[in-house]
């Protein structure tokens, strides 16, 4: 979490019920933003993961997702050889591209393919490219947080 | 979709026609007067930010958190302009994007009109506030409903009439509503 600077009213300061209530709210409204922004970079897809926010304790908020899909995809994979079943074969599309898009919140319609290839030999897949999303998503709630931290103040004492 | 308020769409058409003005005049003399124009611009951006703020409430004073908040956004929207003039400084012919570039700080004064709509309730996002791809070309809008007792409201991102972007078609269908309750948003 980066520096914030905000202004806290004297008023506020002297009521803890207010500043506890500031302060939950600050977090769940981000986290509210910030599950609005996974959810659009899965907007196109068919299977849609769930994000769920989570409060561990009542000033945390976590919001991931357990998919695996949405995991490999959001750390990167490394490029690997994919091989048939014994006697079996490999039947996949091309060309693909891709519904995201690295460091991009965003979904795309992406394609998979118009030519279905089938083959008995190993293919050599390039591996995903890490999207980062969750990295690119915090920098961007980082930079909002005080203002959404203000907000919540300013609501208290208004 | 609900249109956008009457007072917004008069405010946002006075500031966007006073830019376009500035603008108009540092084109005919550019690459001289880019400090005016930023001094007449952050001007009016102040004057209106203030504006909106008071007619989103609808109030005839801010009061010292409304002020706090109208120079909150006040203060993101200078830094962007900063830059803004900065580049124009740097350059030596106009650009053809200058203008429309300029034309889309008038739409920055949705943020404290929605912000004083809602109440000062501490929602995740305003619309217009940069934080959806649309920037301040936003046209959404918070629908907030007061419910019984105190601190209680349901709140709905609408979609605007025009186009929108991803983020905020998932604002719509997420944030809808967003529940406040006792004053905790849940």
């Amino acid at each position: 979490m980066g520096k914030s600077k905000v202004i806290l009213p004297r008023k506020l300061s002297v009521n803890p019920q207010a500043m506890a209530r500031a302060i939950t709210n600050t977090m769940q409204s981000t986290a509210l933003a910030i599950q609005t922004d996974f959810n659009v970079t899965t907007q196109t897809w068919d299977d849609k993961p769930t994000f769920a926010i989570e409060s561990p304790t009542p000033y945390t908020r976590r919001v991931g997702t357990d998919d695996e899909n949405y995991t490999r995809l959001n750390a990167g994979t490394k490029p690997h050889v994919i091989a048939p079943r014994p006697g079996g074969t490999l039947v996949f599309r091309t060309p693909f591209r891709s519904k995201t898009t690295p460091r991009r919140i965003g979904s795309s319609a992406g394609s998979k393919g118009g030519n279905v290839v089938f083959t008995r030999r190993p293919v050599h897949h390039p591996g995903a490219e890490a999207r980062d999303f969750d990295k690119v998503i915090a920098e961007k709630w980082n930079r909002q947080f005080a203002g959404i931290m203000q907000r919540s103040i300013d609501s208290e004492v208004s | 979709m609900p249109n956008p308020p009457a007072p917004l769409t008069w405010l946002i058409a006075r500031l966007s026609k006073l830019i376009a003005t500035a603008t108009g005049a540092l084109e005919a003399g550019y690459p001289n007067g880019v400090g005016d124009w930023q001094q007449e611009v952050s001007r009016q951006l102040a004057r209106y930010h203030g504006a909106a703020m008071l007619a989103g409430a609808e109030v005839d004073t801010l009061t010292p958190e409304m002020t706090t908040a109208v120079t909150t956004d006040l203060a993101t929207q200078l830094r962007f302009l900063d830059k803004f003039a900065l580049e124009m400084q740097d350059g030596d012919t106009w650009q053809a994007g200058w203008n429309s570039r300029a034309n889309m700080y008038a739409g920055s004064i949705k943020t404290p009109y929605w912000q004083g709509n809602v109440d000062m309730l501490p929602l995740p996002a305003m619309p217009a506030d940069g934080t959806s791809t649309c920037l301040t070309r936003c046209t959404c809008m918070w629908d907030v409903t007061k419910l019984a007792g105190e601190g209680n409201y349901d709140c709905t991102w609408l979609l605007g009439a025009t186009d929108h972007c991803q983020i905020c078609k998932q604002r719509a269908a997420d944030w809808a509503p967003i529940r406040v309750r006792d004053g905790v948003v849940q």
